[in-house]
């Protein structure tokens, strides 16, 4: 786990656990920003591109996986330590995704539904896109809940 | 981490007897996956039930490999009975005989329960193998249901329910696909 997070050539010290919790925090916000972002321009492609890059920063923001300079290491190679640690995040991760998936399956049923003339047009909109919203969210989640669950759990270092 | 025997007293101790019983498990589900679309295009209820809601006790097969309860071929997951995340329970109403049976059985079944550091590991392993597949095959799934949403695609959309179900129970079972599938043979149920 890297002591240090580089934000544009300033380098802040993330060796407490306090720091690396709030980092995290901040990552998760704009993730939820995100999602109201695809949420708003659904359909216009050019924009979801570009909601895409911008996931694909924060991603690489926070590591994992193959990303190599992220605050958290690589998924490949580590110690014993580190491995244990690794599949433990991923059991957890995966104990509890799946309850993520809940509320998307909530809105497809809903969606599926007649809607009633009467509703505002706003909200039959808005009960149209939920269902996709909340896959974003879901695949978000998905994509970065071991990491994030390494991230939380590490315990306090000393800054190098 | 799997269980010598299971309903109806299918012994699971040969990993041959685990592959035949994981291969029919998934042969099973994809049949009903598969019909899943064809029939709720055509049939929307299933002699007046929605015919979705048929179909939605396939998530409920996913209890028959066991991992997140007790009763399936692998065993609970999380290591412990339901019985030990709640507060102590009231025996002052029963009798001393039975309060030490019930005391005994709720100990037999938490030995059961436990998991030993080999299980430990075996079952994060799992985790580990099954979300790194999962995340690449989930990638295209949760992808091809966003762009089922678009309009010119509307004619597939009757694919989207299956395709979140079958993501959905490949999810629940995998791990406990690849434990009942890689463990070596074990010591025959007497």
């Amino acid at each position: 786990m890297k002591t240090e997070f580089d934000f544009f050539g300033k380098r802040i010290n993330i060796a407490s656990r306090t720091r690396r919790r709030w980092l995290l925090v901040l990552i998760y916000a704009q993730f939820i920003g995100l999602v109201i972002a695809w949420f708003s321009v659904y359909g216009r492609s050019s924009d979801s591109f570009l909601i895409i890059l911008a996931f694909l920063l924060l991603a690489n923001i926070l590591g994992g996986r193959s990303y190599k300079r992220g605050v958290v290491p690589p998924f490949t190679g580590g110690d014993e330590r580190e491995r244990y640690r690794r599949y433990y995040a991923h059991y957890v991760a995966y104990k509890y995704w799946d309850l993520t998936l809940i509320p998307a399956l909530i809105a497809v049923g809903v969606r599926s539904l007649p809607f009633n003339p009467a509703w505002h047009p706003a909200l039959q909109v808005f009960l149209n896109r939920l269902p996709y919203g909340l896959l974003v969210a879901s695949a978000i989640v998905y994509f970065t809940l071991p990491q994030a669950v390494l991230f939380w759990t590490e315990g306090d270092m000393e800054h190098e | 981490m799997i269980e010598k025997r299971i309903f109806p007293g299918i012994s699971l101790a040969r990993r041959k007897t685990r592959r035949r019983l994981v291969v029919g498990y998934w042969a099973f589900v994809l049949l009903l996956v598969g019909c899943a679309s064809p029939i709720v295009f055509k049939h929307p209820t299933v002699f007046g039930v929605r015919a979705w809601v048929c179909i939605n006790l396939i998530v409920g097969l996913t209890g028959f490999l066991g991992g997140n309860d007790r009763g399936g071929a692998v065993r609970a997951f999380q290591g412990r009975t339901a019985g030990e995340r709640r507060t102590p329970p009231d025996y002052s109403f029963m009798t001393v005989e039975d309060v030490a049976a019930k005391i005994e059985a709720k100990e037999q079944a938490e030995k059961e329960c436990r998991l030993d550091e080999r299980d430990t590991n075996l079952r994060n392993a799992a985790h580990f193998k099954a979300y790194v597949f999962m995340r690449k095959s989930a990638f295209f799934v949760i992808f091809a249901l966003i762009a089922l949403g678009i309009p010119r695609l509307s004619r597939l959309e009757f694919l989207r329910e299956p395709l979140l179900w079958l993501l959905l129970v490949v999810f629940l079972s995998l791990p406990q696909t690849l434990i009942l599938w890689t463990e070596p043979d074990m010591e025959a149920p007497e």
